[in-house]
């Protein structure tokens, strides 16, 4: 059965790998059965790869960056001379860093607080394309309760440890750990960015804080609130309707002049979350899209952004689906033979791999990924006959 | 004569190449040979010129409209070496000069370099805040730093953005100050404090901060070529320098007493 999924998963998330340049260098993981994990795999052809998931079978896959040298000889360099050249930014969301402001669910899933993963990616996707600059984001459901996005542009590649630092500083606004009580502090000016993230934020903020999540619902939650309020604004006013509260606590902070004390509970309670492994720099691996996830069994495809306010995690495919599908008898069979001997063996066998994962549900996500794949070997193309021009001109 | 016309002219082009503009980063070293002469008034002077900044950033708020005025008061006076009755290019080759005989002197020690370094940028901020629009951009362009200016009708649609981006700036000053577009992996202090705006990767730098940004560079070109020389000092320089240590010692200054 897993080798199925292999199948399915090498053929799907491959053109990704290749089209990340330098596929020899790049860097891969391997996590084992019994939690064995395995870094520093390198490939020299698609094919080997395959071989080498089809022999250690992995759980989990994770890429890495692409190195100066073959990481699987990264010992037999010399030390010093071994570095990561280029890594794609990349952004990791996990409904755990929203703890403090959630309460809805802890270690299980719930479809309340999911708001908080679409609120993420308007206002991020919207930050990397419009004010970066950059042109090819993948999003992708983590399996569980997250998010990955992939900056795959050859600038976002480039970028050094520092500017990828800058670059998660900029799209970050709430600061601060446990000890910190009030993490979002606005000032005069306010930066176009800031006004961006509140329009998207405000647009969801009532049917899913207050309604959903019911952070006025109970004392506790009150207080906390509360909490992130000057000194002088001891406690709400009195209205049943929690909706009715919030207008007219927003009126107060206005009458008070209290500048954007409003806005700031409301980025606290909404505003996304970065994962710190950011900055860790181009060291780092992380999950490969169309994975497994372990505890769920369910698939990290990519996220349609067109359909993106219809995204359910809970419709997501599991693997076990997936085997359920590819056991399911082929109604083309008979297709299938006549074409076997027009071509040979190693053709037929990837064109019953795509026809494969086409009969399954991964067949729609894999038509998220297409184009995303689609369009960055368009502009490398256009890259390439850029360079090739430039060396024509003498 | 025909012979001696002809060299004039090509010495007058090869001026022309090498100081093309009046500021520079001094990337590249003097490559002629000048008498000890030269070489004693050039150090003593640029020496007298870094003092003098120091002073002014000590008696004045640096950048403030005194320290501006004043220095531009101290350098076109007539013992200043910068003026002179010398021509632009003999200003030029004087500044280029001078700068390498200082580095020489003052890559010894931590303190030397850091005193020499801030002296340097000093002089140079101020330099290139006095450079018309034109030149600014000329500047940018011939040191590889590709940073286009904002057009007016660019800034008037991003207007309100701009103001709420930099710290500041009101609608009017967005109007008359120039604006460069730079990449913003160029500028990723501005972009990461969010003081800059940024549109399609690049961040919109009020002229004020592009000042900052040309200094970093300025700053981190200087920091590392002082390190070179200063590595290959032992091996060349000290002919040299006990040379200058002796031409010098009549000339108090602390740094040189180290010398």
């Amino acid at each position: 059965i897993l080798r199925y999924i292999e199948n399915q998963y090498f053929f799907n998330i491959l053109p990704l790998a290749v089209s990340k340049n330098y596929f020899q260098n790049r860097e891969f993981s391997f996590t084992l059965k019994d939690g064995i994990y395995v870094r520093y795999q390198s490939f020299a052809t698609q094919n080997e790869l395959e071989k080498e998931m089809q022999k250690m079978v992995p759980y989990k896959i994770d890429i890495g960056a692409v190195y100066s040298h073959r990481p699987s000889q990264h010992n037999t360099v010399k030390s010093g001379t071994f570095q990561a050249l280029e890594k794609e930014l990349v952004f990791d969301i996990d409904m755990t860093d929203y703890d403090d402001v959630r309460r809805c669910c802890s270690y299980t899933d719930c479809w309340k607080c999911w708001t908080l993963m679409t609120i993420a990616i308007r206002i991020l996707d919207r930050a990397l394309l419009k004010d970066f600059g950059f042109h090819h984001l993948l999003w992708v459901y983590s399996g569980r309760r997250g998010l990955h996005c992939w900056v795959c542009d050859d600038a976002a590649r480039k970028l050094s440890v520092v500017a990828r630092s800058a670059v998660a500083e900029y799209l970050s606004l709430v600061k601060g750990g446990e000890e910190t009580v009030r993490k979002v502090v606005l000032s005069d000016p306010i930066h176009p960015f800031i006004n961006h993230s509140l329009s998207v934020v405000e647009h969801y903020f009532q049917q899913y804080a207050i309604v959903d999540q019911d952070i006025l619902g109970s004392k506790e939650s009150v207080d906390k609130v509360l909490a992130l309020l000057p000194e002088d604004i001891l406690s709400f006013p009195d209205e049943k309707d929690p909706m009715k509260q919030w207008d007219q606590l927003c009126d107060l902070v206005e009458r008070k002049k209290v500048k954007y004390f409003d806005k700031e509970i409301m980025l606290q309670y909404c505003y996304p979350r970065l994962d710190i492994n950011v900055r860790k720099g181009v060291n780092h691996l992380l999950k490969s899209p169309f994975s497994v996830h372990p505890k769920t069994g369910r698939i990290s495809v990519p996220i349609d952004l067109k359909e993106l306010n219809m995204f359910d995690p809970f419709e997501v495919p599991t693997i076990s689906l997936i085997c359920e599908e590819l056991e399911r008898p082929r109604a083309d069979e008979a297709e299938e033979d006549d074409m076997k001997d027009q071509e040979n063996e190693q053709e037929a066998g990837e064109r019953r791999r795509i026809r494969d994962y086409k009969r399954t549900s991964l067949a729609k996500y894999a038509k998220v990924f297409d184009p995303f794949l689609e369009a960055m070997a368009r502009s490398r193309k256009g890259e390439m006959l850029k360079k090739s021009d430039l060396q024509k001109d003498f | 004569m025909q012979f001696s016309g002809r060299r004039k002219k090509l010495i007058g082009s090869s001026q022309n190449d090498l100081y093309d503009h009046c500021l520079q980063f001094y990337g590249q070293p003097p490559l002629e040979n000048i008498s000890l002469t030269e070489f004693e008034t050039f150090a003593v002077e640029r020496l007298k010129l870094l003092k003098t900044v120091e002073n002014l950033g000590v008696s004045y708020v640096k950048n403030s409209e005194h320290y501006v005025k004043k220095l531009e008061e101290l350098l076109s006076s007539p013992t200043m070496y910068v003026q002179g009755g010398t021509s632009e290019y003999e200003k030029r080759r004087k500044d280029h000069i001078s700068h390498f005989i200082l580095r020489l002197a003052y890559c010894q020690t931590e303190d030397l370099r850091r005193w020499f370094i801030q002296q340097e940028m000093d002089l140079f901020r101020y330099r290139f805040g006095d450079l018309t629009s034109k030149h600014k951009t000329d500047f940018l362009h011939k040191n590889n730093l590709k940073y286009e200016t904002v057009s007016a009708e660019e800034k008037k649609s991003l207007k309100d953005k701009l103001i709420t981006s930099s710290y500041g700036l009101s609608g009017i000053t967005v109007e008359e100050y120039d604006f460069y577009k730079v990449p913003f992996q160029d500028a990723l202090d501005l972009v990461r404090t969010r003081k800059v705006y940024l549109l399609a990767g690049n961040a919109y730098i009020p002229h004020h901060e592009i000042v900052t940004i040309v200094l970093n560079d300025f700053r981190t070109r200087l920091s590392k070529a002082l390190a070179v020389i200063r590595f290959f000092y032992f091996l060349f320089f000290e002919e040299i320098i006990l040379f200058s240590k002796n031409a010098l010692s009549g000339y108090k200054s602390k740094s040189f007493i180290m010398l």
